[in-house]
């Protein structure tokens, strides 16, 4: 019985070992960001290996930001690479040049460089940790409430330094705020006017009207861009999903597509839209 | 019955390691990844380990990017976010962008 028991404790053990994972591919110089939120009990480390012991609710924001390539060993078989990242040798790796002002590049380093080449950062980060609360009060006025939106942000790099020169802080804002600032600096695009995400101008345009502009050349352009935002949003393309978009009465959905087709009209070469829920 | 109320994840960045381990009811998201961007969001009821024992509830989400790729990486939670970006982004003048959609519609 003992000996049966044992059994089915290693056999449940292998198979919670051997099942549900989810193995990243060995990356090389990747950033990570993230949170992670517990609510229960939590007994560890935290980030500088200090035990802590948290009941309730407990929450991590956190970011692995490289700042110096790393490189594959040569250190195999006849001078094959192994799988195993070292830092890269300052020493060893010539120095390059890039952009305009000739900006002295190590390649072991990660940084950017600005269109024109007129600035040079480390690893540009832009992230907003926001959220929102609320509550209500029922002594004196039972109809007092209130909320508000919270937007916690960090930058690095390039988009730091173009951030402060443009002000650029309503892209993190949160809730009615952000609301006020897209209203304060309205889009526009090609003669549309949209005063905030979702809200689109009475007299701007809509997702029919985006689509079905007259050019021909223009209107299959609007066209493939929108099954490319159609797609990065999570619906497949080889569906007449937007076809069926327009026929229908579902404006959140039109609402959130033509909203996609204005962040991919207005993005840089390289923009990579990733739909996480 | 372990298949389905077990999970782990292992993310190698160079010599940084990291892994979890979940026991219980674990959901796992990974939208296809485009170039140098992945993203993985774990919900999980039960308990687990990750720099220490916990029991109760956990979400985490977590973003994946190659600088190669996504020399600027915008995280957008809200739609409001979203609009604001792209205004934000035309401004950057950065050549390679990356922005992870959190956003629900």
């Amino acid at each position: 019985m003992r000996c049966g028991l044992h059994k089915a404790l290693a056999a449940l053990g292998s198979m919670a070992v051997l099942s549900g994972c989810v193995q990243m591919t060995r990356h090389s110089n990747m950033m990570i960001f993230g949170t992670n939120t517990v609510v229960g009990v939590r007994a560890g480390v935290n980030a500088t290996s200090v035990p802590e012991v948290a009941i309730g609710y407990a929450r991590q924001e956190a970011v692995i930001l490289p700042l110096v390539a790393n490189t594959a060993s040569n250190d195999g078989a006849n001078g094959s690479k192994l799988n195993r990242l070292s830092p890269c040798d300052f020493q060893k790796t010539p120095v390059s040049y890039a952009g305009q002002q000739g900006f002295i590049v190590h390649p072991c380093s990660l940084v950017g460089i600005n269109r024109d080449g007129k600035m040079l950062d480390s690893y540009s980060v832009l992230a907003s940790f926001g959220g929102s609360f609320g509550g209500t009060a029922t002594a004196g006025n039972p109809n007092a409430s209130a909320s508000a939106g919270v937007a916690q942000y960090f930058a690095t790099g390039l988009a730091a330094q173009t951030l402060a020169l443009n002000g650029g802080a309503a892209v993190v804002a949160a809730g009615s705020t952000a609301e006020r600032a897209a209203a304060k600096s309205p889009m526009t695009l090609e003669g549309v006017t949209v005063s905030s995400y979702g809200a689109v101008d009475p007299a701007g345009i809509t997702l029919q009207n985006y689509l079905g502009v007259a050019d021909k050349t223009e209107q299959l352009r609007r066209w493939t861009l929108a099954q490319k935002v159609e797609t990065a949003l999570g619906k497949s393309s080889d569906k007449p999903a937007i076809a069926d978009l327009l026929m229908s009465d579902d404006g959140k959905g039109q609402q959130a597509l033509l909203s996609g087709l204005l962040v991919a009209e207005d993005q840089p070469a390289g923009l990579t839209i990733l739909k996480g829920k | 019955m372990a298949v389905l109320l077990s999970g782990c994840s292992t993310v190698d960045v160079g010599s940084q390691r990291s892994s979890q381990l979940y026991l219980g009811l674990v959901r796992v998201i990974m939208p296809e990844p485009h170039k140098g961007l992945a993203a993985v969001d774990v919900k999980a009821l039960g308990l687990g380990w990750d720099q220490g024992v916990w029991v109760g509830g956990r979400h985490g989400n977590w973003v994946i990017a190659d600088p190669a790729e996504c020399q600027l990486l915008i995280v957008i939670r809200t739609p409001a976010q979203a609009a604001n970006a792209a205004r934000v982004l035309r401004s950057m003048e950065g050549k390679q962008a990356c922005v992870a959609d959190y956003t629900k519609h």
